[in-house]
């Protein structure tokens, strides 16, 4: 039904929206590497929302609920990363006093790598909003005292939605459905299948406490939904279709039928 | 993001699909091992080009040229160290044939940030690299991990994007079974495979730590700045030296 009422555009329209499409997908890149290089607020700030009523809108979803609003927002991405930032710097400077690691700058010990692959990309007909996912494939290390380090492989999916404030798009609802922490250097054939509470514990520890509690993504049986929340050609935004708290992302396909 | 006209916008979309593919196609070519190929087919030919690598800056046009042959000669040594090892499949092969035998390398690049100067003679890319790739040792084939950035400057030559500056950093770069910043297992040396003690990469022109690879106490190490939207090359940093 969608094709045979989709909207025809102008040859200079449909320019604009491929002109579009690759600032939102710079945009994208530019919050990935912000969140890589522990410059989140400064994400946040360049890359999110700035509108009062949008911000009071913004979120952000994680497997186990989202966070809503933008101040929630911030104390999810930003201070609970700094908090653990600085516990991990702390346990340096108590543990290896002798190395001089007051000063040191958060992050010490750390690296990460978030990123933005095959990206699906809709511009609302509208040209007021639009949906975007992306695979996110990258890594994490913390660096321990005693030399060790926790490194992961972490790969998930990103679902985007993007609205436009003046002539810039930006960031409104995130949803990162994290399907894998897999250690690295260890024998992959024989990692757990089924998560053990310990190995659950590693997996969630970027989850947090969201202001709205709900199974947004069941990384072991929650494939089947993912097809149903893949950006698509559509109209204009409908809140029950996005990708914000009242969307239907992440419901089971039992709470789904209206 | 910018107003322009339509037929800027048209021109805009394609140079960046044109920079896009450019870099695409170096990551191709690092995946049939033609990294030799890589100074001759995207570089300006500009006296003024340079390459910075996690040890240094190659700077000038035969060292950059210089660094990529030395990877297509590391190639080939591989190749034949293993020919050593497996003299029953290869012997007798044409150096041709053999090239490119017993190493791979995957190298993608993905998350671009791209932005083209308003006058429309440079433009700045970056990129991350999210790979993996085996080196032949003394001890035979290795594999490691890499997680990295490309960054680069990009100049209009006759009409077509070409390489002007370029970093290429190593952030984690890990053998395959090895926590991040760990030592590494150490393997005994096989005989086939002495060859590639002589084998050495040549010294950067300028010697210069542009990035340490990930070590558990490196204090938080950044990509290379993001590109910014910009009027002239002038009014922007390089990403050379």
């Amino acid at each position: 039904m969608y094709k045979e009422n989709r909207k025809l555009f102008t040859d200079d329209e449909y320019i604009v929206r491929m002109w579009e499409k690759e600032y939102i997908q710079d945009l994208v890149a530019r919050f990935m590497y912000a969140w890589s290089n522990g410059e989140r607020r400064e994400a946040l700030e360049n890359c999110w929302v700035r509108k009062t009523h949008n911000r009071r809108d913004a979120s952000w979803g994680e497997n186990n609920g989202f966070y809503v609003g933008y101040d929630e927002v911030v104390r999810h991405f930003v201070a609970e990363y700094e908090d653990e930032c600085k516990a991990d710097l702390k346990a340096f400077q108590d543990a290896r006093p002798e190395k001089g690691y007051t000063g040191a700058d958060l992050g010490l010990g750390k690296t990460l790598l978030h990123d933005c692959t095959t990206p699906l990309l809709y511009i609302a007909d509208d040209g007021q909003t639009a949906r975007y996912l992306c695979y996110d494939v990258g890594m994490e290390s913390t660096g321990k005292p005693d030399g060790s380090s926790e490194s992961f492989f972490e790969v998930g999916l990103c679902f985007i939605e993007l609205i436009k404030e003046g002539d810039d798009w930006r960031i409104w609802h995130l949803v990162y459905e994290h399907d894998f922490s897999m250690e690295a250097g260890k024998d992959y054939g024989s990692l757990p299948r089924i998560l053990s509470p310990e190995d659950d514990a590693v997996f969630t520890r970027h989850h947090g406490t969201p202001t709205k509690a709900s199974d947004v993504y069941n990384d072991l049986y929650g494939w089947e939904y993912i097809y149903w929340d893949m950006p698509a050609p559509y109209k204009t935004y409908e809140e029950e279709e996005g990708y914000g708290p009242r969307g239907k992302i992440g419901k089971k396909y039992y709470d789904r039928i209206i | 993001m910018k107003n322009l006209h339509p037929d800027a916008m048209l021109e805009r979309l394609e140079w960046r699909r044109d920079i896009r593919n450019l870099m695409g196609r170096i990551s191709a070519d690092y995946s049939v091992r033609e990294e030799g190929q890589i100074y001759a087919r995207y570089w300006s030919r500009r006296e003024d080009v340079c390459l910075g690598v996690n040890e240094g800056w190659y700077v000038g046009p035969d060292a950059v040229a210089d660094y990529y042959q030395a990877l297509d000669e590391e190639i080939m040594l591989s190749a034949k160290c293993v020919q050593k090892d497996f003299p029953e499949k290869l012997e007798g092969l044409t150096d041709e044939a053999l090239k490119g035998v017993g190493v791979m390398s995957y190298i993608p690049v993905d998350s671009h940030v791209i932005e083209i100067a308003d006058d429309g003679q440079t433009a700045k890319g970056l990129f991350n690299i999210r790979g993996s790739y085996n080196r032949i040792t003394t001890s035979g084939p290795i594999a490691y991990w890499l997680f990295g950035w490309a960054a680069a400057d990009f100049i209009l030559e006759d009409g077509q994007w070409k390489i002007w500056h370029m970093q290429w950093l190593r952030n984690v770069d890990v053998q395959c079974g090895t926590p991040f910043g760990q030592t590494p297992e150490q393997f005994p040396e096989v005989e086939a495979y002495a060859d590639m003690a002589d084998f050495r990469m040549p010294e950067p022109t300028v010697k210069a730590v542009l990035m340490e690879n990930y070590y558990t106490d490196r204090p938080f190490t950044k990509s290379p700045k993001v590109p910014e939207p910009y009027e002239t090359f002038a009014d922007t940093f390089s990403y050379g030296m």
